[in-house]
């Protein structure tokens, strides 16, 4: 088991509380955006439809985990967190099926990414991304993820999966050559956040 | 002995496809010979015996009225739905045969029930206007007075227009659906019910081209580009589409089709035909849709529900005072088929061969 493999089932095990809220909370999300009316959901593209599920799911996550014992919620503007213990920061995002998202970077996500100060989050926290990726048409949610983002590198990838309300978790990062790290040597040199 | 006034060997033809039976096979179940059968549906007999009329009325499922109307059966229209190549004889026999008793039950209907009708389904050739398919369409949704932007309810428009839409059990998903003027009677329009509803809304606005445009048979395939490109320009016409093609993604052409309520697919199609898309993007468009909608579209859009059919139904029931028996009698149908077919009803007996 590499040391991907271990932070990871750490992670996993660490967050169990939170991954049936998470998954529900994104469906939840999700399915208020598709009572939209049509007609004003066929002038958005993509990037405001995910726009529009996020704040849908950061108000879910306002209304049902805030309070809840380890959970603490930072607004900084465009980047809505969730500090769950001081052991991990959470932030909320469409993401593909590899786990990573396309939306225009800015610092401030630059600075998540990278492990950097941002204000009121403990520097020594492990930075993940709950996300959902949408069905090809958007109608529809294929997978609620947990990633572990490096800069552009997926360093680790879980599936939640919710059965009985019984949440369990897969692996499903993407793989790679055998040999060779899943942080590119450009982004070490940047900062690893695992430093 | 059952008086049979005159035994009328179309409606035995008639019957016998309905029920999708072959000469043989009616014969078998019947208990008396092909050559019998063949000579029954030829006119060579044309006073069966009691025993023979007994049996027809216990296989066919019809009432011995059925038989001795003096109703014509008349050949599909000369232009009809894509597919029709791959149909088989049987199944188009079939298909012919619902649509002949739709036909001959709305002529029936019609004698007692006034249909008011104001701005009518209009017919513009065009040969003789000069016109294009997409300028009808345009005309079309000028003269009916239609907001823009997407139409609700096309068949509501069509039935106010004095159309009538009827929903077919064709048993096959070949055709979509076939529509066509007959004497004396509105525009009838029959819709294959076993398709969503998108692809409903598309072939119905196909048909409709082909009710406003082609009173006249033309080359066939020609015909059929028209009502596709009539029916295009109809659901969505270019300057209110073109603000929901600019991303072409399935994604954003999914959110598009709620609105509009045309299938994701005629969606590409349009933003292609309107030069919005280039042919590179048309194609890797086309191969991602079949990848991702094997199963069939997201965003489903439910089937329109036709009401005229059930209106003149409902005013013979209440306005009129008619029993269910007495329509029965005067559609020469089965009591129970009359309940199945018309009121929605549930009930038991023979499959369901026509319904609403």
């Amino acid at each position: 088991m590499d040391e991907e493999n271990i932070e990871q089932t750490e992670a996993m095990a660490f967050l169990k509380p939170l991954l049936v809220p998470l998954h529900e909370g994104w469906h939840a999300a999700h399915g208020v955006y598709q009572e939209y009316d049509p007609r004003h959901t066929a002038d958005h593209d993509d990037t405001a439809a995910a726009n529009c599920i996020r704040c849908h799911m950061w108000a879910i996550v306002q209304n049902q985990m805030d309070g809840r014992r380890g959970v603490i919620l930072r607004d900084l503007g465009r980047l809505k967190l969730l500090n769950y213990y001081d052991r991990y920061v959470l932030r909320f995002k469409k993401v593909d099926g590899s786990g990573r998202h396309r939306n225009a970077r800015t610092d401030q996500q630059d600075d998540f990414d990278r492990g950097d100060p941002l204000p009121g989050i403990p520097p020594k926290a492990t930075r993940l991304t709950s996300g959902y990726q949408p069905s090809i048409a958007g109608d529809a949610i294929q997978r609620i993820l947990i990633a572990r983002i490096a800069g552009k590198t997926v360093l680790w990838l879980s599936q939640i999966n919710v059965v009985d309300a019984e949440a369990a978790w897969t692996d499903i990062t993407p793989a790679r050559l055998h040999g060779t790290s899943r942080v590119d040597a450009r982004f070490r040199k940047k900062g690893d956040p695992r430093r | 002995m059952i008086e049979l006034v005159t035994f009328n060997p179309e409606m035995l033809r008639l019957a016998r496809d309905v029920r999708e039976l072959t000469q043989t096979e009616l014969s078998e179940r019947s208990g008396f010979t092909q050559a019998l059968a063949s000579k029954l549906e030829n006119g060579l007999i044309i006073h069966p015996s009691d025993e023979v009329v007994k049996k027809l009325v216990e296989v066919l499922g019809f009432p011995e009225s059925f038989f001795c109307q003096p109703d014509r059966t008349e050949g599909l229209p000369h232009f009809h739905y894509r597919k029709r190549a791959r149909l088989g004889s049987k199944a188009l026999a079939h298909i012919n045969a619902i649509i002949n008793l739709r036909r001959m039950h709305i002529t029936k209907l019609t004698r007692s029930y006034e249909i008011e009708i104001h701005k009518p389904i209009p017919s513009m050739d065009l040969d003789e206007t000069g016109l294009t398919p997409e300028k009808v369409a345009e005309r079309l949704r000028a003269y009916w007075m239609l907001p823009r932007g997407p139409i609700a309810d096309l068949t509501q428009v069509i039935e106010e227009a004095g159309g009538i839409v009827v929903l077919c059990r064709f048993g096959t998903n070949l055709l979509d659906g076939i529509s066509f003027r007959s004497a004396g009677l509105p525009p009838i329009f029959c819709m294959n019910r076993e398709m969503p509803g998108d692809r409903y809304r598309f072939s119905l606005a196909h048909e409709l081209g082909h009710m406003v445009m082609h009173a006249l048979p033309d080359d066939d395939l020609k015909m059929e580009q028209e009502a596709h490109r009539f029916a295009a320009a109809f659901l969505m016409p270019a300057t209110d589409i073109r603000a929901h093609l600019s991303v072409p993604k399935l994604s954003s052409l999914g959110r598009a089709k709620a609105f509009w309520k045309v299938s994701i697919k005629s969606l590409i199609k349009r933003a292609h035909d309107l030069h919005m898309i280039t042919d590179k993007q048309y194609k890797n468009l086309m191969v991602g849709y079949s990848k991702a909608f094997k199963e069939g579209e997201s965003y489903p859009i439910p089937v329109e529900q036709p009401t005229k059919l059930k209106d003149m139904v409902s005013y013979h029931l209440t306005k009129l005072g008619y029993s269910i028996a007495d329509l029965a009698r005067l559609l020469h149908l089965t009591a129970d088929e009359t309940q199945r077919a018309y009121t929605g009803l549930p009930n038991k007996g023979l499959r369901l061969v026509v319904s609403n």
